[in-house]
């Protein structure tokens, strides 16, 4: 059964590493303006791509 | 003569303002040069993605100097000040940009680096409106970079408050969030651990017990010693200040579960209650983040240095320099230009001075002064530039000083909870702490040895978490959803204070009426569509407040325009396409006696030397406002106090109930004076008003409620801030507050269901850890749902959003 101890300090691990994964978010401030990061994942760079933007628009007109 | 199209109306592709002469490039159309260069900018760096997430995301672009405005970006001394960060040449600094509205904004704004050479990076904080640009001091400075965000729509604006002493409060909020994380990763191990302690009697997992334990010990320490804090020094803080507050019973509870809980492992006769105890200490920082929620792009504690610019314009020596306000001295000569804000009390020596005050005094109607007149700070210069010289300091001018009059009460401000909590929370711990003192009467004679055991779980129950959990859960809800209906309140305590409402003071200027959009009708001879073009194009020119709403109520299209002349105070004239055209005042144009008698400010047309007709201009009354102010009048005596002489006196009779106490005339000091007078005499007083003039009485009443059209617009210091829209929910508002005490008692009431029968099996000195480990959560979980139902049900039958 002592199997158990090593299932449960092992769950513990998993947990602390959430708990650690939280803190580093919070640290970094990644709660404070949650409404940007939602819009920036929608950004992708396209610089490389030269002519690519330009068409895009025509078509949307 | 043109040929107008009269209805084809073409939308900017930039900005998405409606015009009627585009100027077009290639199949895209735009309002004016601005747009168009801002379109060609981002064209030429491959960042018209721009366009593609939000429709027309731009902001009108006017053509304006801005040069003198940024001035002071170029002291060193003031940049100093404002910079974050340094490192070599690398500058950290944050722009405040009030025109950031979309995501489009956010990925214009950080993509800033292809456009200004020197920007290494930005990064916007969407809900602060902020955007923290890092650049190569050798390549670019700060100047450079405010006039790029300017040229592509998003003015930077600083304020005085900008280069003040700023308290770092991000960081108390992110200790929070770290105290929350350790008591909510404790609390789930915890009572995942204490599974065998309840249900493994008699398995081979029995020999496993203290190992089981040992965890559970080490993961409750950080939970005592770390997350609990602020409850300690809380409760500390009322001690100091002899004062009982919630924290100190709490605090008691925590520690005698714990101690008694670390007894219980090291004696074996128990398991202890630590599952219960970490479970609680999340539930109570939950709530109290619930209920301190701030809103990021608000700020309510505003003073006068964050409406008041960084810097002026000095003349000295025969040149212009840029200083700090705090550096005038009196006698130093300023220069003020179109639209800047006049710093200090002085004296006008050159120039024509057009001061729209009505920020400051609530009065609509510009000032005009000629040398030698006497402006007050506060004011905005409309025109050409002025000089003046400083009579005062900034801090001695009057309308500064008439600000820092007001002090009000600090000393439990501290405190989170409002006092009838406080209250609430004294009589639950008295009664409590007398049924520990009759058991332990009781078991001494009865079975001493069960004394102990009694009386320390009478105490454990005794906490008064319950009230603190009934009371911030509920405060949150209905914070929030204040907020989805346009009122955004300081804290739970101003919430709390809208029940002792018994008279509510409105002001009228910006209150009552909208400024911005009057009411605009035409008494006179019909004109036609090329003259009202003509009129339109004239009234664009004027820089009075009457005009430009005429030019904006037209919304023609600029016809090509000759000679200009603005007669101050008077009004206009014109020559467009060979007409001439003047515009005023009823003297200004020769008016003609039949046309005279008129209610309301109006100005005069006059085409081709005939007087054709006058627009008058009446302010509107908010939309829906009259139901609001009828309703409210049952419950609540009100009062009217208004800026302005007694111009809408009539649409103002209409609205208020005759009973209403109606005051015209009146200035910043007798608002602040009439309400306090009211607060003296025992009526608290709801003040509603929106200029730097309600300052003083919205700092004097009870509740302090600032309106405003836009939240990331300045407002005075308040105890909320109400968006313009949504005054007509006012009477709403005020019953959804006194709905929000019901059900802090009703919830309260069911947790002290829990509480009895927990109290049943403590006197009795049977508290099992497995029955608190069932009545905590159990208890914790119906107060949560009973608040958040109930606050949904009551806006709901409300009419409020939900």
């Amino acid at each position: 059964m002592s199997v158990i101890i090593i299932l449960m300090v092992m769950s513990i691990l998993v947990a602390a590493t959430f708990l650690g994964a939280y803190l580093w978010s919070a640290k970094t401030g990644q709660f404070e303006d949650p409404d940007a990061n939602a819009y920036r994942i929608l950004h992708d760079d396209k610089t490389t791509i030269k002519v690519k933007p330009q068409t895009s628009i025509k078509n949307a007109n | 003569m043109n040929s107008i199209k009269t209805d084809t109306h073409s939308i900017c592709f930039h900005c998405g303002a409606e015009t009627r002469n585009p100027i077009h490039k290639e199949d895209k159309s735009f309002c004016c040069n601005g747009c168009l260069t801002v379109y060609n900018i981002l064209e030429s760096n491959n960042l018209c993605q721009f366009y593609d997430f939000n429709e027309t995301p731009g902001n009108t672009v006017e053509s304006k100097n801005v040069n003198h405005r940024f001035a002071f970006l170029e002291d060193d001394a003031v940049l100093n000040k404002l910079i974050l960060f340094k490192q070599d040449n690398q500058i950290h600094l944050s722009y405040y940009l009030p025109q950031v509205h979309c995501s489009s904004c956010l990925y214009l704004l950080e993509n800033l680096f292809k456009i200004q050479k020197g920007v290494l990076s930005s990064k916007l904080n969407f809900s602060q409106k902020e955007l923290t640009v890092i650049y190569d001091s050798t390549e670019t400075s700060a100047f450079q970079i405010a006039k790029a965000l300017t040229q592509l729509g998003y003015e930077p604006y600083f304020s005085l408050s900008d280069v003040g002493e700023t308290a770092p409060k991000s960081k108390a909020s992110k200790q929070r969030l770290y105290r929350l994380g350790v008591a909510g990763f404790a609390f789930g191990n915890i009572m995942l651990l204490s599974f065998p302690e309840y249900f493994a009697y008699g398995t081979d997992l029995d020999g496993l017990k203290p190992y089981f334990q040992w965890i559970i010990l080490t993961l409750i320490v950080p939970v005592i010693t770390y997350s609990a804090s602020e409850f300690y020094s809380l409760a500390w803080g009322g001690i100091k200040e002899r004062y009982l507050n919630i924290d100190l019973p709490i605090v008691l509870a925590m520690l005698i579960t714990f101690f008694r809980s670390i007894y219980e492992v090291f004696t074996h006769t128990g398991p202890g209650y630590f599952d219960s105890l970490s479970g609680i200490v999340f539930f109570m920082l939950l709530g109290r983040m619930l209920q301190d929620r701030t809103y990021k792009s608000i700020t309510f504690d505003r003073d006068f240095t964050s409406y008041f610019p960084i810097s002026t314009t000095i003349f000295k020596q025969g040149k212009e320099y840029s200083i700090q306000l705090n550096e005038i001295k009196v006698n130093d000569e300023l220069i003020i230009h179109d639209r800047e804000i006049i710093p200090v009390d002085g004296l006008l020596v050159g120039g024509r001075a057009v001061i729209d005050y009505s920020f400051v005094t609530g009065e609509s109607k510009l000032v005009e002064l000629d040398a030698g007149g006497w402006v007050y700070a506060g004011g905005r210069q409309m025109g050409s530039s002025i000089r003046i010289m400083a009579q005062k300091t900034v801090s001695q001018s009057y309308l500064v000083s008439l600000w820092n009059k007001q002090d009000k009460k600090t000393s439990t401000q501290s405190q989170p909870e409002s006092k009838y909590v406080q209250k609430a929370s004294m009589y639950f711990t008295l009664v409590l702490f007398s049924i520990a003192i009759s058991s332990g009467i009781y078991w001494s004679f009865a079975d001493p040895s069960k004394l102990w055991n009694s009386v320390t779980a009478v105490l454990i129950v005794a906490c008064p978490c319950a009230l603190l959990l009934s009371v911030t859960f509920t405060h949150g809800h209905f914070l929030s959803l204040f907020a989805k209906n346009g009122l955004y309140l300081k804290g739970a305590k101003s919430m709390e204070k809208f029940n002792q409402i018994k008279r509510i003071v409105f002001d009228k200027t910006g209150t009552i009426t909208q400024t911005n959009e009057p009411i605009i009708t035409y008494n006179g001879s019909e004109l036609s569509e090329f003259e009202l073009d003509a009129v339109g194009t004239i009234a664009k020119e004027s820089i009075h407040p009457n005009a430009r709403n005429l030019s904006r109520f037209l919304n023609r299209v600029p016809l090509s325009i000759g000679h200009v002349e603005n007669f101050l105070s008077r009004g206009i004239s014109a020559q467009v396409l060979g007409v001439e055209i003047l515009m005023g005042s009823s003297e200004f144009v020769g008016n003609n006696p039949e046309l005279e008698k008129i209610e309301g400010s109006g100005l005069w047309v006059k085409i081709n030397g005939k007087v054709r007709g006058v627009f008058l201009f009446k302010s509107a009354i908010r939309p829906n406002l009259g139901p609001a102010i009828a309703e409210l009048s049952v419950k609540y005596k009100l009062s009217m106090l208004s800026g302005d002489n007694d111009t809408d006196r009539s649409i103002i009779y209409n609205i208020f109930p005759q009973k209403t106490d109606l005051l015209f005339g009146q200035k910043p000091h007798d608002k602040k004076v009439y309400v306090e007078t009211i607060e003296r005499s025992g009526f608290p007083v709801m003040m509603v008003g929106d200029g730097l003039n309600d300052a003083g009485a919205l700092m004097g009443s009870t509740v302090g409620l600032a309106v405003t059209e836009d939240v990331s617009y300045f407002t005075p210091g308040s105890d909320a801030i109400i968006l313009g829209s949504a005054l007509n929910k006012l009477p709403a508002f005020l019953v959804l507050a006194r709905k929000m005490r019901n059900i802090i008692w009703i919830s309260f009431a069911i947790s002290i269901l829990y509480n009895l029968v927990g109290l049943s099996f403590a006197v009795q000195g049977q508290l099992n850890p497995i029955i608190a480990a069932i009545l905590m959560p159990a208890s914790s979980i119906s107060i949560v749902l009973v608040s958040w139902i109930g606050s949904l049900i009551s806006a709901k039958t409300l009419g409020l959003k939900i």
